[in-house]
């Protein structure tokens, strides 16, 4: 956790990022959203960038996404989304009604804390770990070393030396099919995820189920899930959307462009 | 009119408690017998199909999760003060408040269980008992059921549980040497968020949270104690109904990062 200092507002935010994927393209969207300019800091996840000391001399946690602005520096994507929200010019990604808002902050801590780790679990086991293993074992073990919360480090562990058990991969897969069961009651009784209009839960929830109907195509599907689909396809569609994907470097957002492709637009 | 559906003044209740007396609004109160596991029946997943405490009704919408009641309460009582208006020092209350849940109640949780709750679940009738958690709909809830009426702890669970804890505490004391309080100059949502699992902790873990080794939490523990909405909620006969320290298993400890 980082406390961040008060700030003067006039300066060009930076916000060092990976893909437009998970907790990294929360606040890309968010700004792309508001309209805000910002200067883009890919930071290679799969290089290790994170947990080199020029990176941790901003973010002593060695967590991707960190957001610069003046002297501030926030890093939980989250409630960064309601920073930025608040503090730039834009159009609202927050509801107005109190009730709306619960909601909004009701998702996000299910996306944080149920849906999104059993989520992370499957992709790390079968994108992350297999992207970084073929590198020199030494240099693994020290990139290992390097990274300071034990929570991250042994997600890292257990990534790099695939030692995932098979009874967590399983639960984490029941997780996952439960989350889709609520999205698509949530979505069932209203339009948006908290209520009227697209908002912060949206964003927090497209970064964590964009690919969902490609990797999970047997469950997240016209037939099956057909609120969630059409939901997708709604967010697919805003322009802030595709001009997040333009900032990924790797397969990953190629990969959502088969996503929207595959899911058409409704009206075929 | 506000209905608060909440166990014990302790953890997530206690939050919410302190809240709504702050601001000052009435409610109605719902007792929840956690003891009993009425959280699981079906009346109260009606409420909140996770079975967790405390849940608050208004304008007949039930919503959960008591770190997002208080900002709701909060921000819709903006003369309460709770909130700071600043972009940045609300973004640190979220912070605080996020850092304390995902580290402080699991383990408060784990701890205060260990110590409290398996002495209350022996006197229990043990076949009843495992039918009952058998029967928890929630297969979340199940685990630290289970745990504590096996009182089935081991030196690793504890070991991190301990960890976390340290970890918040030493954050907080740092915090709280430079500040009366967590964020900014005012009492926020962020301190009431965090006083009841610190006040459960000093006895839950009071090797870790003491005078010696955090002697501003504790002052900063003493100074909410007195406000009157504090006092209010704790000393409440209409809240306390089981007389003994009461834990129950709070959220589940991180799965992946």
């Amino acid at each position: 956790m980082h406390i961040a200092r008060r700030n003067s507002r006039s300066v060009k935010p930076e916000l060092y990022h990976w893909e437009p994927n998970a907790n990294s393209g929360k606040p890309i969207i968010a700004l792309l959203e508001k309209g805000v300019a910002f200067e883009s800091r890919y930071t290679d996840m799969l290089e290790f960038d994170h947990h080199k000391p020029a990176y941790l001399s901003i973010n002593p946690d060695g967590t991707i996404p960190t957001l610069v602005h003046g002297d501030s520096v926030l890093t939980e994507s989250t409630e960064m989304g309601e920073y930025i929200d608040a503090a730039f010019e834009g159009p609202a990604l927050r509801p107005e009604r109190a009730e709306e808002r619960w909601r909004m902050r009701w998702w996000g801590k299910y996306l944080d804390g149920y849906f999104g780790p059993s989520l992370s679990m499957i992709g790390w086991s079968v994108f992350v770990g297999p992207a970084v293993r073929n590198k020199d074992p030494e240099e693994l073990r020290r990139n290992i070393e390097r990274i300071p919360l034990k929570e991250r480090r042994d997600a890292w562990t257990k990534a790099i030396y695939n030692t995932f058990g098979e009874a967590e991969l399983a639960e984490s897969g029941r997780r996952v099919q439960h989350g889709i069961a609520v999205f698509e009651a949530g979505l069932g009784q209203r339009p948006w995820f908290a209520g009227n209009t697209y908002t912060l839960a949206d964003i927090n929830a497209f970064c964590m189920t964009y690919a969902l109907p490609l990797m999970q195509a047997e469950f997240v599907n016209a037939a099956k899930t057909p609120k969630l689909i059409d939901w997708l396809r709604r967010v697919y569609a805003r322009p802030a959307i595709a001009e997040a994907f333009r900032l990924g470097r790797t397969p990953m957002a190629a990969r959502a462009m088969d996503v929207r492709k595959l899911i058409g637009d409704g009206n075929a | 009119m506000l209905e608060l559906y909440h166990w014990e003044p302790v953890g997530h209740c206690a939050r919410v408690l302190i809240c709504l007396h702050e601001i000052g609004d009435s409610y109605r109160s719902h007792y929840v017998d956690a003891l009993l596991f009425e959280q699981y029946s079906a009346d109260f997943l009606e409420l909140n199909p996770l079975g967790q405490l405390p849940v608050l009704k208004s304008d007949g919408v039930a919503m959960s999760e008591s770190t997002l009641l208080n900002e709701y309460l909060a921000e819709s009582h903006p003369e309460s003060n709770l909130l700071p208006a600043d972009p940045i020092d609300r973004y640190n209350v979220q912070v605080w408040s996020k850092f304390v849940d995902y580290n402080l109640a699991s383990s408060l949780g784990t701890l205060g269980c260990r110590k409290y709750l398996v002495p209350v679940l022996k006197a229990f009738d043990q076949a009843e008992l495992k039918r009952k958690i058998a029967a928890i709909p929630v297969p979340e809830r199940k685990g630290g059921w289970e745990r504590a009426a096996a009182n089935d702890y081991d030196d690793e669970l504890i070991a991190n549980a301990e960890r976390k804890v340290k970890l918040v505490v030493d954050r907080m004391e740092a915090a709280l040497t430079e500040s009366h309080w967590l964020v900014g100059k005012n009492y926020s949502i962020a301190d009431i968020n965090a006083f009841p699992m610190i006040s459960g902790l000093r006895a839950a873990a009071p090797h870790i949270v003491n005078e010696n080794d955090a002697p501003h939490v504790i002052g900063w523990t003493a100074r909410i104690a007195q406000r009157p909405a504090v006092r209010a909620v704790l000393s409440s006969r209409d809240l306390k109904r089981r007389k003994d320290t009461v834990f129950i298993p709070g959220p589940e400890h991180s799965r992946w990062g």
